[in-house]
């Protein structure tokens, strides 16, 4: 039977792809034959505009203060990546260039010990341990929103450490926590945050990752930290405080 | 003199401001829009912690594709609850994938009481011409046959599901829809 040529059956496929019940295989044959025949095209779409109008008649109900507090927090991170990307990108070789100065200097004084001289860079920046050449590093530079550096973060992919450092002298108070999140901005996934782990009040800190984190971190998000209650707040609900710093992640190797 | 807009137009203009990354803008769509979208979000997905998480998605995606809108030559409204629908179908499929057995435990805590009051639900308030249409059309039709309908579409539902959610043979909500459906068609075209 040819489906494009029987009216009643068009029709009801049509109804059932907009309303849903028309599932898997079946919804597919139908998109591919609806590629090929306008009559097929034509139902789909009236079906779907006819439905989609239930769309529009649904009760009001009030959502939480806190939902508009959260998008608002979340709106600097849905910027273009592109313009925001150049300027980071820009502050990070900045800071890239420096890093690689300063180790340089410490392998120059500690020639001839070169095991002294690791240990005395890892000591030194505590949360370094890039090693020159080393592949699979990540990094970020979270600034506010002066543009000022505020935390640097790395990531070594053999340790599977992920390791923070305040760069300045930022204290939030007694009864809060500073929060790292990812956002996957490739616009391959939810966008959603993902909640990284709390930071703890001392200047450097060393986050375990577990596999579901270095996927994370693999995707190269924006990071970004947020003003949260003490101990920070549940991943699923994203951030609901004020969001500080952030800054893209990216790979390197020096 | 000042040149009153209608919502849709006044909408649309908003939108325009997004586009250019106007917060104020969204800001004034979020609180002239959030009650209507929260509501369709509720209804879909049944508990207010996750429709609170689709009404966010909702507006920072609005927030990213305002500039797309102009193309799509549907009412914002009608285009926002495409949107609101879209991230509610694939929450609640990355529900049914995550926790199975969960899901339907959620359903089944509200599914008489949503089932029971869904058209009382519908609400042509705010809704443009063709709404009111819809709804009533919808209200000529059979009470459960309705209800059937509804929650299909809100829920995304197969027929088994939806036999299981209505204690009834699936043969009787194929029937119940094809027959439902032909009827709001005839009944939409006589508005047209």
């Amino acid at each position: 039977m040819k489906i494009h040529q029987n009216a009643a059956l068009i029709e009801h496929l049509a109804s059932s792809y907009a309303l849903g019940t028309l599932r898997a295989g079946a919804r597919r044959r139908l998109e591919q034959m609806a590629s090929q025949h306008s009559a097929i095209r034509h139902a789909m779409a009236d079906w779907q505009t006819r439905l989609g109008v239930l769309n529009e008649l649904s009760t009001a109900a009030e959502p939480s203060p806190n939902v508009w507090k959260r998008i608002s927090n979340l709106l600097p991170l849905y910027t273009p990546v592109v313009t925001r990307a150049r300027s980071l990108f820009d502050d990070l070789q900045d800071t890239v260039s420096a890093l690689r100065a300063r180790v340089q200097w410490w392998q120059r004084a500690s020639w001839g010990m070169a095991l002294a001289s690791s240990f005395l860079i890892a000591g030194s920046f505590n949360v370094i341990r890039m090693e020159s050449q080393a592949p699979n590093q990540f990094v970020a530079v979270l600034t506010d929103e002066t543009a000022t550096e505020r935390v640097l973060v790395t990531f070594d992919a053999r340790t599977q450490k992920l390791n923070l450092k305040r760069l300045s002298n930022f204290k939030e108070g007694s009864e809060k926590s500073l929060q790292l999140w990812a956002i996957d901005t490739s616009g391959k996934g939810t966008g959603k945050p993902e909640s990284m782990g709390v930071l703890g009040s001392d200047d450097v800190l060393r986050l375990a990752a577990d596999n579901q984190k270095v996927a994370q971190i693999e995707k190269l998000p924006l990071l970004a930290v947020s003003l949260e209650p003490k101990g920070g707040v549940p991943s699923e609900g994203g951030p609901t405080g004020r969001v500080l710093f952030k800054g893209q992640l990216r790979a390197t190797s020096f | 003199m000042s040149i009153t807009l209608s919502p849709d137009e006044h909408l649309i203009a908003l939108l325009d401001r997004i586009a250019d990354r106007d917060e104020a803008a969204l800001r004034e769509l979020y609180d002239i829009t959030s009650r209507k979208l929260y509501g369709l979000a509720l209804r879909m997905v049944g508990r207010a912690d996750l429709a609170e998480d689709v009404l966010q998605e909702c507006y920072l995606n609005v927030w990213r594709i305002a500039s797309d809108y102009r193309s799509t030559l549907s009412p914002p409204l009608g285009w926002m609850s495409v949107i609101v629908r879209s991230r509610a179908l694939d929450m609640l499929r990355r529900l049914s994938s995550q926790m199975d057995g969960k899901m339907q435990s959620i359903d089944d805590d509200e599914s008489q009481q949503i089932a029971s009051s869904e058209v009382g639900l519908l609400d042509a308030a705010m809704a443009g011409e063709q709404a009111g249409a819809l709804n009533n059309c919808l209200s000529k039709i059979e009470a459960r046959q309705r209800d059937v309908i509804v929650w299909a579409y809100f829920r995304d539902m197969s027929h088994s599901e939806l036999a299981s959610q209505f204690n009834l043979p699936i043969g009787t909500i194929k029937t119940w829809i094809r027959r439902g459906l032909v009827q709001l068609k005839s009944c939409m075209a006589s508005f047209a």
